[in-house]
Order: structure tokens, then C-alpha cells, then sequence
């Protein structure tokens, strides 16, 4: 993407050298505006270029095209075996989840989230939260009440009150830890950050259901009777709660 | 396409339900006959709406009955102090149902006439004896409320009738009330389970209650074997644990996807001895007032 | 039928079906298309508009039902220059992601801060639960609508 931003401000200033009558190499841009380097007074708009590209391309979109494939990396998957190396810059990330459990009605409440995310660098910083955020409200519903349910084949509910996402009550106050490792490999840095807040939190939450409860949740969404059938198993094969959680997750 | 038909008095309004039995229903918010339109759920040729024939939105409170119209807004219950007070059972249904634009629109008589076995008013009216008083070509009739419902979706009205309005049973001291839900989400969520109890006391001695189920059978149900468990007593654990045995007893609920028949007998089974817990403090003062209940009466902050 | 409303501020006399919501009343009768079309269920709120200063689902809404009423919708409340202080402060919040919410979740908070102008956290997220918002994970929506409050106060004081 930053190869294809690139490609396009290549073209951009290739336009504005012609209307300035400078060389492309000399063109800097700011503030929405596109000048010969040191005279700022020859310029013109970014959004006037665009438009002038435009039309010397019949009304086409100015388009940048980009691409990147890391050092010593031929293709990303072995077509054969589908393992392989899919990104250049691993984002990790650590999700730590406080939940309280009625144990006579399985029902779950996520109180606690916190999201502590090695981005690279956060070019956007509010933009990275939203992200996070965003990312971590789906996990909860992941954990706890997102399902499309089948009964023979059918659709049981194709609607959103029985499908489950969760709303401002169900999702808690989540606190962000953004941690800039600043990536070389990445563009300025950055890793990503769009998916990687929805995949900790179905297993943060079943971890404190454990914690919490003594049984280990074997599926997603943990909807109340499901957990409640845990709990009841559990209680009949003499494990107490707080206690004996069998140590594999 | 359907018509809408705008009558000015009730009379009106039950002459021409009469005439176009079977292809006429009435709309008041609207949020159940809309979608029950869009679904296929209902064809009507005509809605009837009702929001012209006067006096159906008035809420009026009179020594201990309250009268609530078919047309008073599930917003306006939730946000009645007095009724919250005296009939705390029928504001907590109020305050969880849907979401606060459906509660704006949406109607008690809306949600009692469309007859989901889940719906949350139907419990605590029942434990607050409300009576329906329902219009038709041929005069006015009253029934206790539990007689309105004939199955899911169905009621016992026919088709020239109309529910106008509730009389419930609202006292002002001596009495609590309470209405506890079972949900996947904590919001804009169908009950699973549905449980209504009201309690009745001299000093600390439980002189009469009600406990009332919803989404647990095809209709909302009044279990009078749970409520004899606890009269005469002080609400000791044992007590309410039996009542809750006895209310799961009564039920006949379903497998779907609001949680399975088993489960949800045994949550009737913990919600029942919680709800009826909190209407007995509230009943002997020592709940504090205004305090809204958890929804599913966890976390009161004493063992239940 | 004949249907006679006032929308923010202006008064339109229509014939309309009677079966037309609000929802589409809005949309394709007056092209206020801020109001946006979602679930057709009352589920997500996408379509929540303010009739007579109290929040209602559009799409629920019979537009032959809104008879001499007010309805306020997005377009009614600041403009791109000057926005109200709900609008400024989902901006300055990131608030907004992908923006399908957004309208009505802001007349969600303008019902909310109509008749409670500082509300605890627990009132706002309360209030907010009847519109579903996939992108934000709420908390910048919730952290909004309280600098909103706050700003709001904050004007009123110095008027």
C-alpha cells in the first residue's frame, strides 16, 4: 500500500511538474498543495492535479499500483505442505480478561478487558484503539453470544436479536496498550492491527471462566446453558470449584 | 398492500374489526405487527390503528388499583415513579424489554395481545392480579389476565374485540415485587426465562405471593403450588428453594435457540427463589427503594 | 392518504401509501437518506430518528402515524461547518469507524442527553443498547457521548 501510494504521487507530481513547468523531482507537497521545492508559491492543488490527471486519462481514476515481497522470499505458502510465512511483520498481542460467572445460571459478564498490541508503530493512534476496540467487542461475542444456530439444515433465527452481537452493556470498558516495536519490514514500521484484537478474547474469557469456575469451556459462543451443563458435569464427577482445572489451555 | 383504517371512538374501532373479522388487526407501536407483515407472519388487508380512540394511553392510579390502557407506552411504565414503587415487578419488565426506541413505541397491550411466550409484561401483571377488560360489538367483559392467552401468538379475544385495559393490584406498603430474566446478551435480548414474583407481609411473615413464568410454556403462567410454599413463613432459604421446585415443576418448556428444555427448567428453578427473595425485601423495607434489581438477581450483595 | 409532518423544522404535506414507514417516508420521499436503512427489525437502530424528541426505530414507524408530529433526523442536527456537540465530539473521539451507526446512534445520545444531560457511563451504555455498532467496540462512542455532555454543559453555562 505504501508502493502504491508512492506510484501515485509519482503520477501527481509528473502533473503538477507540467503545469509548473518544473522537474517531477522537485515537487514537494503540504498542506493539500503541490510546489517546486523552495518556492512555494508555485503550486498548485493536490486535488487540482488529481483532476487534471484525470482528464488526461479520458475521466480515469489516477490509480497507484504497488508491490511488495519481503527479502529472500519466493512464494509465501509451499502450494504443497500450505505452510509458509504469510506476513513479513507479526503483530502480537496479549488480552487479559475479568469475568464474573452465575454459577446457577451459566450466564457470563465480561467486567475487565485490557489489550496490550505490538503494532510497529502506530501511525494513527486513536485509529489503532478504534481497531482494537472494535476487534475485541467481536471476540466477546465470539466468547460468549454470537451463534447462528441450525436446527435440520434451516436457519433457526436469521435475525439479530437471536444472532447474539453484542451491545454497549455487554461490552466492558476495554484499556489499550499500544507497544511500537517499529517493524523494519514494515511500511514506516507498522504491523498490522485490523484482526489481530478479535483473536485473543474468545480464549482470554474461556481462561477466566476456568479461573473462575473450575471447568474447562470446550466451545464457542460459552452461552449460558452451556456453561451451566459444564458446571452441572462438572459437580457430578466431584470436581470442586476453584480447583483441579485440568491444565491444557 | 395494506390499508389502514383510522377510527375516533372505541366503537368504532370493534364495529370495524367485526366487519373485516379475519382480514382486519389492530396496530398500536407497531413493533410486532410490522415485522409479523414483513415476515409473512401475518397478511391483513387492514390495520386498524388505534392511537385516535381516547383514553386507551391514560394511566390512572386509584387507592390500591392501578389501570393501566392497552395504549400506555412500555418508555412511559419504565419511567413512572410511583409505579415503581408499587408495582416494581411491572417497571423492571418494562426496563429490559427491547430497547429504549421500541419501549418508546411499543405498547403494554401490544405486548400482552401478541402472545409471545416470552414476552416480558405478561409475568408481572399476573403477579400483580391483573385483570384484562376487553370491548367488543356485544359490550365489555373482564377476565384475569391469564385467561387471555390461548398459545403462542393466539389469545382469546375474538375477532370484534379489543383489549383497552389492565386492572392490577398495586399496593402501597407491605408489598414487594420483582421480575428477573435469563438472556444471552444483557440487552435487547428475548428472555430465555422469565420469572415474576410478588410478595405480601405482616412484619417479616409472608401473608400472600404470586410467582408467574414467561418463556418457559406456551403461555405465561401463574404457578400457585410455588407461591402456598412460602405463605405463613419468614422466606427462610429452604422455602423459596421449594417454591422454585415447584415452579419448575409446572412448566413445559421448549428446546430453541433461547437455550435448551432442561436448561431452562432448572434456571426457573434459581430465578424463582431470587425474584421471590428480593419482592420479600422490598415488601419488608429492607430493600433499598429505587434500587433497581440485577437483571437476573445476581450480585444483590447477600446470599440469595 | 394524506399525511401532513413537520421534519426538522420544515412542514411537508404528502400523499403517501399507507403502508409506508417513516423509514422510507424519510429516504425516498425527501431524500434525507442520513437515516439509514438496516435491519427492518427494531434490531439495530440504524434508522433512529426523533419523533417529537423521543427516539423511535424508523422502520417500525408508519409514516401515515407520524400525522402532525415533529421529526428530527442527522440533517437536523449541526451542519458540515458547524457541527452540534454530539457530532464534534464523535469526531475529535473517533467515534465513528466505518459510519453506519453513526447517525443514529448520535440521536440516540441527542434523546439521551435531551432528558438527562450528565448521565453516569452505566445510563449511557444503557441507552446506546439499541444500537448495534460492529466497528468500535463501543468504548470511543461511550467516551463521545460523555465529553459531549460535559461540552454541552459547558456551553449552557456560559450562555
Amino acid at each position: 500500500m505504501k508502493a502504491a501510494a508512492a506510484d501515485a504521487r509519482r503520477q501527481l507530481a509528473e502533473v503538477a511538474a507540467r503545469q509548473l513547468e518544473a522537474d517531477p523531482r522537485d515537487i514537494v507537497a503540504a498542506d493539500g498543495q503541490l510546489f517546486v521545492a523552495g518556492v512555494p508559491d508555485r503550486a498548485i492543488a493536490i486535488a487540482e492535479a488529481a483532476r487534471i490527471a484525470s482528464y488526461e486519462k479520458s475521466g480515469a481514476l489516477l490509480t497507484g499500483q504497488g508491490s511488495y515481497v519481503p527479502e529472500g522470499i519466493v512464494t509465501m505458502i509451499d502450494p504443497e505442505t500450505k505452510f509458509g510465512n504469510v506476513s513479513v511483520a507479526y503483530p502480537f498481542a496479549a488480552q487479559v480478561a475479568e469475568v464474573e460467572v452465575d454459577l446457577e445460571t451459566g450466564e457470563v459478564t465480561v467486567l475487565n478487558l485490557t489489550a496490550v498490541h505490538d503494532l510497529g508503530r502506530a501511525i494513527n493512534p486513536m485509529s489503532c484503539e478504534g481497531q482494537i476496540e472494535g476487534g475485541a467487542a467481536m471476540g466477546v461475542g465470539l466468547a460468549l453470544s454470537e451463534e447462528i444456530v441450525m436446527f435440520d439444515g434451516q436457519i433457526a433465527a436469521p435475525n439479530f436479536h437471536d444472532y447474539g452481537m453484542p451491545t454497549a452493556v455487554d461490552v466492558p470498558r476495554i484499556v489499550v496498550n499500544l507497544v511500537e516495536t517499529i517493524d523494519p519490514r514494515g511500511p514506516f514500521g507498522a504491523k498490522g492491527v485490523g484482526e489481530a484484537g478479535i483473536i485473543p478474547p474468545p480464549a482470554a474469557i474461556a481462561n477466566a471462566v476456568a479461573d473462575a469456575t473450575g471447568i474447562r469451556p470446550r466451545a464457542y459462543p460459552m452461552r449460558p446453558w452451556k456453561v451451566k451443563d459444564w458446571i452441572d458435569s462438572a459437580e457430578r464427577s466431584h470436581v470442586v470449584a476453584g480447583k483441579g482445572v485440568p491444565d491444557d489451555g | 398492500m395494506v390499508d389502514v383504517y383510522v377510527p375516533e371512538t372505541l366503537e368504532e374501532a370493534v364495529s370495524f374489526l367485526g366487519l373485516h373479522a379475519g382480514a382486519a388487526i389492530p396496530i398500536a407501536g407497531g413493533t410486532d405487527a410490522l415485522i409479523d407483515i414483513r415476515t409473512g407472519r401475518s397478511m391483513p388487508e387492514w390495520l386498524v390503528d388505534l392511537s385516535s380512540v381516547p383514553r386507551l394511553g391514560d394511566v390512572e392510579l386509584d387507592g390500591e388499583v392501578l389501570r393501566l390502557g392497552a395504549l400506555v407506552r412500555i418508555r412511559a411504565v419504565e419511567l413512572d415513579p410511583e409505579l415503581g414503587r408499587r408495582a416494581t415487578a411491572i417497571v423492571e419488565a418494562a426496563r429490559v424489554l427491547g430497547s429504549v426506541q421500541v419501549r418508546t413505541m411499543a405498547t403494554v397491550g401490544g405486548n400482552l395481545c401478541h402472545a409471545t411466550p416470552s414476552a416480558e409484561m405478561p409475568p408481572s401483571l399476573l403477579v400483580h392480579d391483573a385483570v384484562a377488560e376487553i370491548a367488543g360489538v356485544g359490550g365489555r367483559r373482564s377476565i384475569p389476565l391469564a385467561e387471555l392467552f390461548a398459545g403462542p401468538g393466539r389469545t382469546t379475544l375474538g375477532p370484534d374485540e379489543l383489549l383497552t385495559s389492565l386492572l392490577a393490584r398495586a399496593p402501597a406498603s407491605s408489598a414487594g415485587s420483582c421480575y428477573l430474566r435469563q438472556t444471552v446478551r444483557w440487552s435487547m435480548d428475548l428472555a430465555g426465562v422469565g420469572v415474576s414474583a410478588s410478595v405480601e407481609v405482616d412484619g417479616t411473615v409472608v401473608t400472600d405471593a404470586r410467582v408467574a413464568l414467561a418463556a418457559v410454556a406456551p403461555v405465561p403462567l401463574l404457578v400457585e403450588a410455588a407461591s402456598e410454599a412460602i405463605v405463613g413463613t419468614n422466606l427462610p432459604p429452604e422455602a423459596a428453594r421449594e417454591a422454585g421446585r415447584r415452579a419448575a415443576a409446572a412448566c413445559s418448556p421448549i428446546s430453541d435457540a433461547r437455550g435448551t428444555a432442561g436448561y431452562r427448567r432448572e434456571v426457573v428453578s434459581v430465578l424463582v427463589p431470587r425474584a421471590l427473595r428480593i419482592a420479600w425485601l422490598r415488601a419488608t423495607g429492607a430493600w433499598t427503594q429505587g434500587v433497581p434489581a440485577p437483571v437476573n438477581g445476581m450480585s444483590t450483595g447477600e446470599d440469595l | 392518504m394524506r399525511i401532513e409532518l413537520r421534519v426538522n423544522g420544515d412542514m411537508y404535506r404528502r400523499e403517501v401509501e399507507p403502508d409506508l414507514t417513516l423509514l422510507s417516508f424519510l429516504r425516498d420521499v425527501l431524500g434525507l437518506t442520513g437515516t439509514k436503512w438496516g435491519c427492518l427489525t427494531g434490531d439495530c437502530g440504524a434508522c433512529t430518528v426523533l419523533l417529537d424528541g423521543e427516539p423511535v426505530v424508523a422502520c417500525l414507524q408508519l409514516a401515515c402515524q407520524v400525522q402532525d408530529r415533529e421529526v428530527t433526523t442527522i440533517e437536523g442536527l449541526g451542519t458540515e461547518e458547524g457541527l452540534d456537540e454530539v457530532q464534534a465530539a464523535f469526531v475529535s473521539n473517533g467515534a465513528a469507524q466505518c459510519g453506519f451507526c453513526t447517525p443514529g446512534m448520535i440521536m440516540s445520545v441527542e434523546a439521551l442527553l435531551g432528558s438527562n444531560p450528565s448521565p453516569s457511563e452505566a445510563q449511557v451504555r444503557e441507552s446506546l443498547s439499541g444500537n448495534l455498532c460492529r466497528c468500535t467496540g463501543y468504548n470511543k462512542i461511550v467516551d463521545a457521548v460523555l465529553q459531549a455532555a460535559q461540552d454541552r454543559q459547558m456551553a449552557n453555562d456560559g450562555s
